[in-house]
């Protein structure tokens, strides 16, 4: 999978470009552009709500990576470092809008997780497509859409996405778990176009 | 052990729990079955996510693969091309006619952009002091440029550098257009708070007066430029005077052409030459004489006086009871032609009412009356067929913005979503830009910049409804992709913004009025991000 890191595996051009574009070389820079902007597009695009959203994130945290290369440690791997400045940016404009965060907050911890049928879960499984998948995320409250996109997409570790989020540690698996319940009940009962090849077998 | 959790499982699969936790977990998940098929199905579940979310799906054509920075961005080129034909066009149809209507009626000086700026006595205070001014403001303007993009250069903020090249200009604007006229030989006053210049008193050279009250009686041998709140000129000024006052009155000489912006000009004294007024109310007394042209727009005009050439005029009520030399071309309302009016050349009238003329009232040629109506005409063909062409062609205006330039025309639509803020942008956009704009103009170094943000205005000026119809077929349609998509929704939205654009009594004008504002706001905005976006991508070679 191509957004997986490779830890200090980078290979020498990457390298060679991120010293250059450091520099102020524009053609180095232009590559690390056109090289990762899929990349954290489609970081964005799974994190945030909307497309437009998802557009003008990436747009801005390439604008802030400009100014913030210099502060990238070399030894350590380039993705996983992309990963948190879009992550940190993302979660930033997510936080300020308030959204949906009196859900996240409060009742979402306390609720008790309703044990899952393991036959029922395969079946969902079976029936949803990648897209459909991508689509439901649109529904689900900003800190589970954040959790499983830097737990599922960016490969981060439970260290990684406490810091991220500002949670506890202890506490990522809960969040983690939490979401995808919260995925799973908007396929059972979410929005029709995500139900389509379900509406006759399920239930 | 009894059966694990949901919890357990999943920290297990993640590999979160303990050594000893883990292998109880391992143990009973393979003797349970249905523990067993738990853990495989929160396996699943994970590998299912993974591929789902890692699934390299479309990414906008912008972020795929990058424009070439060096390419020409031939997008904007043609749009701001088109907007060129579009002012050309206005030129041609409206400004150009104008400015032959001037001529004809005697007033000098060729060109209106010459006439406005640099002819007559506005450029001759500039002339001693230009090449000097010049020089410290492109030496000022390049030094900070400089200095202002070195800094920028890598952080990639074009806006500042935008603003960086504006600043300066700003700054030196009002040295410019204060300090030249103190620059030359000329006299400045600040009244305290008036200002007279005694009878019998003379000024050799041009005079800057900035008083309430300023009152000539003596001799000015040069150009009177006042800004006050009331000035009397009773004296004998043997240049032009140049007024922007609440009320002036002439009762004295004025050698030269009078132009004035004030609310009440009085004139019962003698003009050597033309008179241009803009105001309220404008009087040539009974005694009071041009020899030249007068042109005037104002609400009331009475004209009892002489004058010597011809009479272009434009107002509501409009009185003439004295002797134009040449022709008359009036606009307004109401003509009253006294029983002293004299007309020696044609006259032609525009009006909404017929002429009124009493007896004893001289034409060389009868009145060339065309009616003027009130309103749209809601029972014309015509006028429907011309809302339909309107549409049209603001139809096609955003079609050809699309198919050049789809990236800002999303970001325009897009941020005419944010109503307030767009509202609130597009206020100020549209009465700073022309402002900064005219600054840009008059400060010299900047006469191309500032017409091409001219040009760039009267653009967005117009396409301010593109963005607005555009999100309203959104929001009647749902969201839609695609050009054809947008295409359906900017051509209903341009039809409800039209329709509502007709209604009377004023609604109509604020529909229009705020669709404007709003527009400009989405397309101000715009214009940021997408500048903002070329600053994060682009080589600083291309900016």
């Amino acid at each position: 999978m191509q957004p997986k890191m490779e830890p200090g595996g980078q290979d020498a051009g990457l390298a060679d470009a991120i010293a250059r574009a450091r520099e102020g070389d524009s053609e180095a820079w232009a590559q690390l552009y056109r090289q990762f902007a899929p990349v954290i597009f489609r970081f964005c695009r799974r994190a945030m709500p909307t497309r437009e959203d998802a557009e003008d994130a990436t747009s801005e945290v390439f604008a802030k990576l400009r100014g913030r290369l210099e502060q990238y440690d070399a030894s350590r791997p380039f993705n996983a470092w992309l990963y948190r400045v879009a992550a940190n940016h993302c979660w930033d404009m997510l936080r300020r809008r308030r959204v949906r965060q009196d859900l996240e907050t409060g009742d979402i911890e306390t609720m008790p997780l309703e044990h899952p049928d393991p036959g029922q879960l395969e079946r969902l499984l079976e029936e949803h497509s990648c897209e459909q998948v991508r689509k439901a995320l649109e529904q689900l409250s900003s800190r589970a859409r954040m959790a499983l996109t830097l737990r599922y997409y960016s490969d981060m570790s439970y260290d990684e996405i406490a810091e991220t989020l500002g949670v506890r540690r202890a506490f990522v698996g809960v969040l983690l778990l939490r979401a995808r319940h919260e995925l799973r009940r908007v396929f059972e009962q979410g929005a029709p176009e995500l139900r389509t090849s379900a509406t006759g077998s399920k239930r | 052990m009894n059966h694990c959790d949901e919890m357990t499982v999943f920290l297990y699969l993640d590999g979160e729990l303990e050594g000893v936790q883990a292998a109880e977990v391992q143990a009973h998940t393979s003797a349970c079955a249905e523990c067993g098929a738990l853990l495989a199905s929160l396996k699943n579940e994970m590998r299912w996510l993974e591929g789902s979310l890692q699934e390299k799906d479309a990414v906008p054509a912008r972020f795929a693969a990058p424009a070439k920075t060096s390419n020409v961005p031939w997008g904007w080129v043609t749009v701001l091309a088109m907007a060129a034909a579009g002012i050309y066009t206005v030129w041609n149809g409206i400004v150009e006619p104008f400015e032959q209507q001037l001529n004809q009626s005697g007033f000098s000086g060729g060109n209106l952009m010459t006439m406005l700026f640099f002819s007559g006595a506005f450029w001759k205070g500039w002339t001693s002091v230009l090449s000097f001014f010049e020089f410290f403001t492109v030496a000022a303007f390049a030094i900070l440029m400089l200095a202002l993009l070195q800094r920028y250069w890598r952080r990639g903020a074009a806006v500042g550098i935008v603003l960086a090249g504006i600043a300066p200009v700003l700054l030196l604007a009002p040295f410019l257009l204060l300090g030249a006229p103190a620059a030359h030989a000329g006299e400045v006053v600040h009244g305290n708070p008036s200002y007279t210049l005694a009878a019998g008193k003379t000024v050799n050279t041009d005079l800057f007066v900035f008083a309430d009250f300023a009152r000539i009686d003596g001799t000015v041998n040069g150009d009177v430029f006042v800004w006050s709140n009331e000035v009397e000129i009773n004296g004998h000024v043997t240049g032009d005077v140049f007024s922007f006052c609440h009320e002036v009155r002439i009762h004295g000489q004025v050698d030269g052409n009078v132009r004035d912006w004030s609310q009440t000009l009085a004139i019962s004294g003698t003009v050597g030459r033309n008179v241009l007024a803009a105001g309220q109310d404008v009087r040539l007394g009974e005694k009071g004489k041009v020899n030249g042209s007068f042109t005037l727009a104002a609400h009331d005009a009475e004209l009892s006086g002489q004058i010597g050439r011809d009479l272009m005029a434009s107002g509501h009520v409009l009185t003439i009871d004295g002797p134009v030399g040449g022709n008359a071309m009036l606009k307004g309302g109401y003509l009253d032609l006294g029983p002293d009016a004299n007309m020696n050349g044609t006259t032609s009238y525009h009006g909404l009412h017929p002429a009124t003329v009493e007896s004893g009232a001289k034409l060389a040629s009868p009145i060339v009356f065309t009616q003027l109506k009130q309103g749209p005409k809601y029972s014309s063909g015509r006028y429907w067929w011309h809302r339909v062409l309107f549409w049209g062609a603001a139809f096609l205006f955003g079609l050809v913005l699309l198919l050049l330039a789809p990236g800002f025309f999303a970001d325009g639509v897009r941020a005419s979503r944010k109503f307030l803020p767009s509202l609130g942008v597009g206020v100020v956009a549209m009465i700073a830009t022309p402002i900064v704009a005219v600054i840009v103009c008059v400060t010299v170094v900047g006469l191309g910049v500032g017409i091409a943000t001219l040009l760039v205005y009267a653009m967005a000026l117009y396409a301010a409804q593109v963005f607005v119809g555009t999100w309203l077929g959104g929001v009647l349609l749902g969201p839609g992709e695609g050009t054809g998509a947008l295409l359906g929704r900017l051509a209903l939205g341009l039809v409800i913004l039209h329709a509502l654009e007709m209604v009377p009594y004023h609604a109509g004008f604020i529909v229009k009025l705020v669709v404007l504002w709003w527009g400009m706001g989405a397309i101000a905005i715009a214009i940021y991000r997408h500048i903002r976006r070329v600053a994060a991508v682009a080589t600083p070679a291309a900016l």
